[in-house]
Formats: structure tokens, C-alpha cells, sequence
């Protein structure tokens, strides 16, 4: 089924056709018309989920793991101070190894305030133990979510599960989406059957008690275990996925990558703009490509050192400042999944886009075009830089 | 205000790296204008990339006049003609009467680009006032119009244009509003005008799909229809163009 939907609405479509036990919600810009158009398939008697109104996004966030412990399906969507807020509770959801899942419109983090798009909210919580997917536009954004329960709620997997799609510009953008329809979303996504829950009479249990020194690194260490085998189901997913869309996913997407030597990584809305920049270099001659990391955790460190193996000159884009004063979040695992390659590219680090910025093709060949020096000259300094701000002024 | 960045010359990677054809990639230069002032130290050019059927519409308006409304719903009507589209609203703060823009692509195939849009082939202005503070016509692609919601003829607005000598259209979108619907919507004439201007969608489709789906959204106040389709047929009737 074709139609015109923004993000927000592909994301709250999708949580309709899901048909979740629990939504925990809590609005926030941009992400606020998923709660207001899921209140009305509630109101409409569309599903039959149990809307829980809160008073903060460490509740919304308390509510899913409560749900989910006792063997519901729960849901959320946030954004920027909205996650930020869920901070401990994100850590709570998967320690209990809680598959719920959260779509996450990205936008800056305060201070000082801005609603705009950037990754710092998501990129802030990318230690806490969450699978991450991001989106490049709506019908990414749809799919993700979708694909979230079967991935998270493996019995090799069982985490949780952060959808995000760019905030405003992919949130509040109108674009041509295509819908699956709903039987085929339910058989996809199936029943939830967890091994373990509150409510299990056979086998009472406690969910989420002190864990003493004797069993914490255990925990721990099945906890990344199953970060690990994450990867393997979300591609397994992917291609169950495609047999009832059509529609191709992977960790990353390799655009033009064959036989790039020049090349981008970067992740979410941004990467459309930088493949119609890709096409027109390409139109030149200039062997140009990107990689858009779909999946950053797990993140796919292998595949992408294999993707990158043979360019001269990378440039990993990064959509938020970690202030480690060495480089955003992306690039930092990039350069060390680069690390192990024999022949490794040069690599650059541009930190873009913070607040809302807009990132146009222009400024995309202007990377291309810095890329293109450094493959020659071999001279990659400075490695971490800003663009497009304003320059300070000298006088 | 406006600042005007260039870039000096071609880099030596390129012309050590790619063929020399290969170097026509690098854009002209243009002197900036408000669209492009954040960004002050990038270059900016004609952006080249979009596909030659694609037309790209700038929605110049103040906080509550519905411009958001008029550029998603242009979006959704060309989408149910089967065209690809975005329709998008560049927030700021957000309070009623606050200068903002909104954007439209309609293509043939899908756009990826998802930055705003520098170099419209229309501008559309919900009101007047704005002539004096924004630089409406940044960008605008020669062979493209703009159209603005006034009283006046193209020729008189036309003076207020920054030297603007393309195509001007004016409706009087108020007028047109307050008598089909009682109140002033300057967005539903000047979406009819843009279609009819543009010539992007088929009039007699857009006017009878735009029926269909104010069937849908004034389910519950039915007398709402018929006002909004006269409105939508009387301006694109009454639009001048110079």
C-alpha cells in the first residue's frame, strides 16, 4: 500500500499494526505525534494496547520494563532530554535482557536548548546495552521498527531494541511510503512467548535484585554475549524481512563502495543527501562511495573494515560531539575497527549537523573534495574537524 | 546580512587525482543570501544534482497561517498522483507570527536529498510583510516565479523584489479567503495558485483529489468542503502573472 507519511506517522503505523500490550508515553519534540497518534488508535479502538500516561520519561521508561518483566510487549517513543531522562532505566531494561522497544526521533541535547536534529541523545546512550538502528528517511524508520521484536525478543538476543530516525527532518518530513499490511506485520513480528516472566506461576522469579560481586561479571559477560549474537539475527531478520517487502537490509548500506576510493562514513538522513553528492561526483569520474551504518550497536566492526579495505581516504562524518577531544563516537569505532587492516585508508573525522545544521551536497563535495587532497599528499591533518559553522572572527 | 565566500581554486588532489573532466564537479560560486548566512564559510552553488524534472517549492510564511499545512497537503495530493514527494517545515521557535519556511520536492523518482532547499524553482509568500525582512527570492532559479499573497499587481510588488526580473504572480489570498470562507486562510489560495503556476500537477485532478481528501479531513463539518474547493478554484482563476 502506497501513501505520503512522516516519520513520526510511519513509526506510530507501525506500532499500530504491532498491536503492543503496553505503550509507556511521554511526549517530546519531535518525537511527540507518535503518542498523540497511537492515543487516537486507542481512542479509536484500532488496538487494544494499554496507553499508560506518565509524568516523566523515567517513568514511560519504568512502565515498559515493568510490562515487560511481567511477559507484555512494550513500547515508547522519546527524544533528546526525553532519553536523557530514561538514562538508568535504559541500563535496567537491558541488564533484565527486556526486549522493548523505543523509537527514538533524534535531537540535540540541552544546553543550550534546541529542538533540532543531532545523534547526541542516542549517541549518549550507546554504552547502555540498547540494540541501535537508525534510519535514513520514513519508510527506513517504518521498517526498523518493525524489524525490532524478532531481533530483540531472540532467545540469543533478548534486548532491547532503539529504533531512531532523524528528528524534523525525517520525523516531520512527508514522503512516499510503502505499508505492508497488517496480517503480514503480525505473522512477521508473531506472538511473544518469553522463557521467563513476573507473572509465571510455574516459576515465580525476581526481576532486576542486588547482584552481588560473586555473579555481576557473569551477568555482564552474557549481557555482551548476546550483544554479540545480535548481529547475526538482525541479519537473519533483514532477510526475512525482504521476502515480504522487497526491501534489502544490512548492517550498513554500501553505496558505490565496489570500487570506491573515496569514501564516507555517516549515518541517518544525511546519507541521502551525500549519495545524490556520490552520484554526481561518480557522473565526474571520481571513483566515490559511502557506507551508512545502520546498525551502530552492535556495531559492525568487522564488515566495516572489510567494506573500507580498499579505499585511499575515509572520512567519518559524525552527527553529534562526544567532546573526547579525539573525535565523535562514529569515528572512534571506526578508526578502531580500521585497526586490524593490514593496508588501512587515511581517515578524517568531520563532526557536522549539531543543533540542526543543514549538511547540503555542497558541503558533501567539499569533504570529497579534502578527501581527494589527502589521497594524494597523504597528509590527513588536522584528523578532527567541524563543519559548517561560523568562523570565529580574528579582529 | 548577506556574505559572499570564494573558494580559490580547484585543489591539487583533484587534479592530481581524477581525470580533468572530472573536475566540473566543483560548483560556480554565487554570493550567499539569508538562506545560506549560518553557513557563511561554505561555498554555496546552483545545486546541480536535482534531476531536471524535479521542481522544488520554498514556502515563505509567518506561525499560524498554515503554510506547514498547505506544503504537506500539496505533498500528500501529489503523492496520490503517484509523484515521489517531501514536504517539510523548518522549525524554530515556535510562536504564532514568527517568520518560517517549508519545502516541497515533487519528482519523477525518489529524492535522497534531505538538506532544505537553496535554489527553488517557486517561491511562495503567505504575506506580504515578509518582503521587508526576508530575502524571498534567494536562490530562485531563473525561469522560476514567485507568487505572493497581496492586493497588488505583479508589477507594483515586483518593485519590492530585490531586483528580481523573473516571472512574479500575485493573488489576493485574503480576500479570495474571507469571501468562500469567512475568515482569512491565506494558505488554501496560494496552494491553488503554486499548482496552477507550476503546472506540477493536472488542475482538474489536483482539484478533484483535494475534494477527496478535505471529504476525508471535514468528515465532521461537511459545509467546510464545498468553501474550500471554491476557494481553491476561484484563485486559481483570479492568480496574475507578469
Amino acid at each position: 500500500m502506497s501513501k505520503c507519511f512522516s516519520g513520526n506517522e510511519a513509526v506510530a503505523y507501525a506500532m499500530k499494526q504491532i498491536n503492543p500490550d503496553v505503550m509507556g508515553a511521554f511526549p517530546i519534540t519531535p518525537s511527540t505525534e507518535i503518542p498523540e497518534y497511537f492515543a487516537e488508535y486507542v481512542a479509536n479502538g484500532e488496538v487494544n494496547t494499554e496507553y499508560v500516561t506518565v509524568e516523566s520519561e523515567h517513568s514511560s521508561m519504568s512502565v515498559c520494563i515493568a510490562a515487560q518483566a511481567a511477559g507484555a510487549r512494550a513500547v515508547s517513543a522519546t527524544s533528546s532530554c526525553g532519553l536523557a531522562l530514561m538514562y538508568e532505566l535504559l541500563y535496567v531494561a537491558a541488564s533484565c535482557r527486556l526486549p522493548i522497544t523505543l523509537a527514538c526521533a533524534n535531537r540535540a541535547l540541552s544546553g543550550p536548548i534546541n529542538i533540532n536534529n543531532d545523534h547526541s541523545d542516542s549517541m549518549g546512550a550507546r554504552d547502555t546495552g540498547w540494540i541501535q538502528i537508525y534510519a535514513e528517511n520514513n519508510q527506513e524508520a517504518y521498517d526498523n521498527f518493525i524489524m525490532a521484536m524478532p531481533i530483540g525478543e531472540t532467545l540469543s538476543v533478548r534486548l532491547p531494541v532503539m529504533t531512531c530516525m532523524d528528528g524534523f527532518i525525517t520525523s516531520h518530513a512527508v514522503e512516499n511510503i510503502e505499508l505492508l499490511e497488517t496480517d503480514v506485520v503480525r505473522k512477521f513480528i508473531g506472538e511473544y512467548h518469553p522463557e521467563h516472566y513476573l507473572l509465571k506461576k510455574e516459576n515465580p522469579l525476581a526481576v532486576g535484585p542486588y547482584d552481588i560481586s560473586s555473579y555481576y561479571m557473569e551477568h555482564k559477560v552474557m549481557q555482551a554475549e548476546a550483544m554479540k549474537s545480535a548481529k547475526a539475527r538482525i541479519r537473519e531478520v533483514a532477510s526475512d524481512f525482504e521476502k515480504i517487502s522487497g526491501r534489502h537490509y544490512d548492517l550498513f548500506e554500501a553505496y558505490k563502495m565496489a570500487d570506491a576510493e573515496l569514501a564516507l562514513v555517516l549515518i541517518g538522513s544525511s546519507a541521502g543527501t551525500a549519495k545524490a553528492a556520490v552520484d554526481m561526483l561518480r557522473d565526474n569520474g571520481i571513483k566515490a562511495g559511502l557506507i551508512k551504518i545502520r546498525v551502530f550497536r552492535p556495531f559492525p566492526a568487522e564488515e566495516l573494515a572489510l567494506a573500507l579495505s580498499n579505499t585511499k581516504a575515509v572520512a567519518v562524518m559524525d552527527k553529534s560531539e562526544g567532546f573526547s577531544s579525539n573525535g565523535g563516537p562514529v569515528f572512534a569505532e571506526t578508526r578502531s575497527a580500521l585497526y586490524d587492516l593490514k593496508k588501512r585508508p587515511h581517515l578524517i573525522n568531520i563532526v557536522y549537523g549539531l543543533g540542526g545544521r543543514d549538511l547540503k551536497t555542497e558541503d558533501v563535495e567539499k569533504v570529497f573534495s579534502r578527501l581527494a587532497d589527502i589521497a594524494v599528499t597523504g597528509e590527513a591533518s588536522p584528523v578532527y574537524t567541524h563543519m559548517g559553522q561560523r568562523q570565529r572572527s580574528t579582529t | 546580512m548577506a556574505v559572499c565566500v570564494f573558494m580559490g581554486g580547484i585543489t591539487n588532489g583533484f587534479q592530481a587525482f581524477v581525470p580533468c573532466g572530472a573536475r566540473a564537479f566543483l560548483v560556480l560560486m554565487k554570493s550567499t543570501c539569508s538562506a545560506g548566512e549560518q553557513n557563511s564559510n561554505i561555498r554555496l552553488g546552483e545545486n546541480a544534482m536535482v534531476t531536471s524534472d524535479m521542481v522544488e517549492i520554498r514556502w515563505h510564511a509567518r506561525g499560524g497561517q498554515g503554510a506547514k499545512m498547505a506544503c504537506l497537503l500539496l505533498a500528500e495530493v501529489a503523492g496520490q498522483e503517484g509523484k515521489f514527494v517531501q514536504g517539510f517545515p523548518e522549525y524554530g521557535p515556535e510562536r504564532m507570527g514568527a517568520p518560517l519556511t517549508a519545502y516541497n520536492r515533487i519528482s519523477g523518482k525518489r529524492c535522497m536529498i534531505h538538506s532544505n532547499i537553496y535554489y527553488p524553482n517557486y517561491v511562495v509568500v503567505l504575506d506580504e510583510t515578509l518582503l521587508d525582512s526576508v530575502d524571498v527570492t534567494c536562490g530562485l532559479k531563473e525561469g522560476g516565479a514567485i507568487i505572493i499573497n497581496t492586493p497588488d499587481s505583479p508589477k507594483q510588488i515586483r518593485e519590492r523584489l530585490r531586483g528580481w526580473t523573473g516571472k512574479v504572480c500575485t493573488i489576493d489570498a485574503r480576500r479570495i479567503s474571507e469571501e468562500l470562507l469567512g475568515k482569512n486562510f491565506p494558505n488554501t489560495p496560494l496552494l491553488a495558485a503554486v499548482v496552477k503556476v507550476s503546472g506540477v500537477l493536472e488542475a482538474e485532478r489536483f482539484l478533484s483529489n483535494m475534494e477527496e481528501s478535505y471529504k476525508h479531513k471535514f468528515a465532521g463539518k461537511p459545509q467546510a468542503i464545498e468553501g474550500n474547493v471554491a476557494t481553491l478554484k476561484k484563485s486559481m482563476e483570479e492568480v496574475q502573472v507578469e
